[in-house]
Order: structure tokens, then C-alpha cells, then sequence
């Protein structure tokens, strides 16, 4: 468990900051939030799989807590997920300042 | 050289247009704020990404890029950070207009 890990759950507790900072309301236990994630997630799986089983990146093993799903590092899954909610909560907002002038 | 991560990027990014249309997502208005939460995001994980490969963390197999390289960025690794999170918004689009049409179809049995 090295740097990998590390700053992910850094990046996912910016997010999290993020979203309270902002008042943007995302991440929160609603359909919404669950069903983007989920299919987010879902096609993470399938193409970040098969990515790296192409050989288009190449973790490095050590600085990863070594758990895979099943072929990508369990880290990934998180950094493709604080991506998602990071970009929404911006859209979010934007969307939000454009509504109240 | 190889143009796979580029092809693939180029399929990620027609299909989320794909997906748009077939649920009927506008995004009249909404340019901006797409804009605006797309590019500030992309920064941060270029350069989260950046320090990643100077650390080691990843590498990547520039034999299927095209091998132009900004720093120690290939550009599909940028253009990835901008299309995937657009994809995303897609999704939020599908999921808010569903909330709306749950929303509305409970009015309606109200009424009746």
C-alpha cells in the first residue's frame, strides 16, 4: 500500500470536500447518484480490463495494496470514480449559477 | 505506432453521443458548463496522472499510441480525461431525466 493508494483516497476525500464545499448535493444516496456510478463503473471494468490486458498502461504492482478486479488494481476502480464525481460536481454547480443569475 | 487508443477514445466518445440522442438529452444551454467542469477536472488528473508515471505508479504501452508525448503524457491520455468524465455527464443527464419522468408519472397517479 504505497503511493497509488495513497492518493486515491486522497483524491476521494477532495471529492468529497468538494461536493460539501460547493453544496452541490451529488454525492448522495439517491438513484441518481447510484445509477450513474454503477454504469460508470460498470464499463470501467470491462474497458480498463481490457486496456490493460492490450497493454495500453501497465500498473506497477508495488505501489497498489494488490487487489485486483480482475486484471486492474483496485486503486483504478477508485480513481475512475473520483474522476465521475469530480466532473459532476463542477457540472453541477455550473449548471446550478447558470439557474439563480 | 499504433492508432488503438486513439480508435478506442473516438468510439468512447460517438457513443456517449449516440447514447445523448437515443434518450433524448439536449444540451442546449449546457456548453458552458460541460466546458467548465470538463477542462478544470481534465488539469488536475493530467497532472495527477503526470506524477503518477514520474513516480511509477503506471506506464504506459506507447507502442499502441501514436507516441506524441506532452511531458510524460501521451495526448490520447489527455483526450481520455476529457471524453470519459463526458460520458459521465451523459449518464447524470439519463439518471436526472429519468428522476424528472418518475417524478412526473407519481403526479399524474396523484391525480387520478
Amino acid at each position: 500500500m504505497t503511493l497509488y493508494t495513497y492518493s486515491v483516497i486522497a483524491g476521494f476525500f477532495a471529492v468529497l470536500i468538494l461536493d460539501f464545499i460547493l453544496r452541490t448535493k451529488v454525492i448522495r444516496p439517491n438513484a441518481r447518484f447510484f445509477y450513474t456510478t454503477i454504469v460508470f463503473v460498470i464499463f470501467q471494468l470491462i474497458f480498463d480490463n481490457y486496456f490493460t490486458l492490450q497493454g495500453l498502461w501497465v500498473f506497477n504492482q508495488s505501489e497498489t495494496l494488490e487487489i485486483f478486479v480482475p486484471f486492474i488494481p483496485i486503486e483504478n476502480l477508485l480513481f475512475g470514480v473520483v474522476l465521475l464525481w469530480g466532473t459532476l460536481i463542477l457540472y453541477t454547480k455550473m449548471i446550478q449559477r447558470s439557474r439563480s443569475p | 505506432m499504433s492508432w488503438l487508443y486513439l480508435g478506442y477514445l473516438t468510439l468512447a466518445l460517438i457513443g456517449s453521443l449516440l447514447l445523448a440522442r437515443v434518450f433524448g438529452i439536449s444540451f442546449a444551454g449546457k456548453k458552458k458548463a460541460i466546458l467548465f467542469s470538463l477542462i478544470p477536472t481534465a488539469i488536475v488528473f493530467i497532472l495527477w496522472d503526470s506524477w503518477a508515471v514520474s513516480q511509477n505508479v503506471w506506464e504506459f504501452g506507447l507502442e499502441q499510441m501514436l507516441g506524441i508525448l506532452i511531458e510524460n503524457q501521451p495526448v490520447e491520455e489527455i483526450l481520455f480525461f476529457l471524453i470519459i468524465p463526458f460520458f459521465g455527464i451523459v449518464l447524470w443527464e439519463i439518471a436526472n431525466k429519468m428522476d424528472a419522468l418518475r417524478v412526473e408519472r407519481k403526479m399524474g397517479e396523484k391525480k387520478l
